[in-house]
């Protein structure tokens, strides 16, 4: 088996590995992020409502905590 | 969900196209009995593919600068994202095929070769361009350009037709090629399968990062 033929396998082998690599790289990014945010609505940002972007998300819940404290208990 | 299971039968209906051309296709192409020739299936279907996918990346950039949605522009990214791998791919089959074939890597003398590279490197700025991409008016750039690059596809695609192509010949009608019909067909349908996947795939990832400071997000 020449130099050659090593590159004509690796071709063959790279025609799968190359999809099949980033389909296992963006479903596991994928899976990291949801499961740091819980489930992500398919809406943009902008029209995505209660749930913001995680840099304003975070007051956002905490004024949703501070609004369900005061709600008058029935 | 429904998008796995597109891929998972792509991947199944590769599974069997490369069977088939590992079994029944012929190794004799343009009077050369090799191996090699094989690549000839995966190489002709990950190119159609690419190029079907930078049409649907320009109409997604072109709906985005009608109204620009951010959904429109992840569609986009993500179609170039993957088309660039699978031309990435093209190159690849092209230049080992062409070093058994012809005895050279690469032929700057070919117009369908280098105007392939072109389309290449035209998409590569649109991805650097988008990895830097902040604001609005940058996203509208990057669509206009989205648009205007596809103008190179269908050169490269009727390259060998518009001008005299020394090496890169008319693929699919060329005098000199026996294709496997069904072999090729579903080696097309599996890799579209698998195309359709990623790219959903991509857009779903465009849309949670969404939910992450720019600065925590992954490069990639």
């Amino acid at each position: 088996m020449t130099g050659l033929d090593v590159v004509l396998v690796a071709v063959f082998a790279a025609v799968w590995l190359v999809p099949l690599g980033l389909a296992v790289r963006w479903e596991r990014r994928l899976r990291t992020e949801r499961r740091g945010l819980g489930p992500v609505p398919e809406a943009a940002p902008e029209t995505a409502a209660p749930r913001m972007r995680v840099e304003d998300g975070r007051a956002d819940d905490r004024r949703a905590e501070d609004q369900r404290a005061e709600a008058p208990r029935r | 969900m429904r998008w796995r299971v597109i891929g998972g039968a792509g991947l199944a209906t590769l599974l069997v196209a490369s069977a088939l051309i590992a079994t029944q296709a012929s190794r004799q192409f343009y009077g050369v009995d090799h191996p090699v020739n094989l690549l000839f299936y995966f190489h002709v279907s990950v190119a159609w593919v690419g190029f079907a996918g930078l049409a649907v990346a320009a109409v997604a950039s072109a709906a985005y600068l009608r109204r620009p949605l951010p959904q429109r522009s992840w569609v986009a990214q993500a179609a170039v994202r993957v088309s660039f791998a699978f031309l990435t791919l093209t190159l690849m089959t092209g230049m080992v095929w062409g070093r058994y074939i012809w005895n050279s890597w690469w032929e700057w003398s070919d117009i369908r070769l280098v105007t392939a590279l072109l389309v290449w490197f035209i998409y590569a700025g649109y991805l650097v361009y988008h990895r830097e991409a902040k604001h609005a008016a940058d996203y509208r750039r990057g669509a206009a350009f989205c648009v205007l690059a596809f103008v190179s596809v269908p050169i490269t695609v009727a390259s060998t037709r518009l001008w005299q192509s020394p090496f890169h010949g008319t693929t699919m009608t060329g005098d000199s090629v026996t294709i496997h019909l069904p072999a090729f067909l579903l080696a097309l349908a599996g890799m579209s399968a698998v195309y359709v996947y990623l790219v959903a795939l991509r857009r779903q990832v465009h849309a949670a990062d969404q939910f992450i400071p720019a600065s925590e997000r992954p490069r990639s």
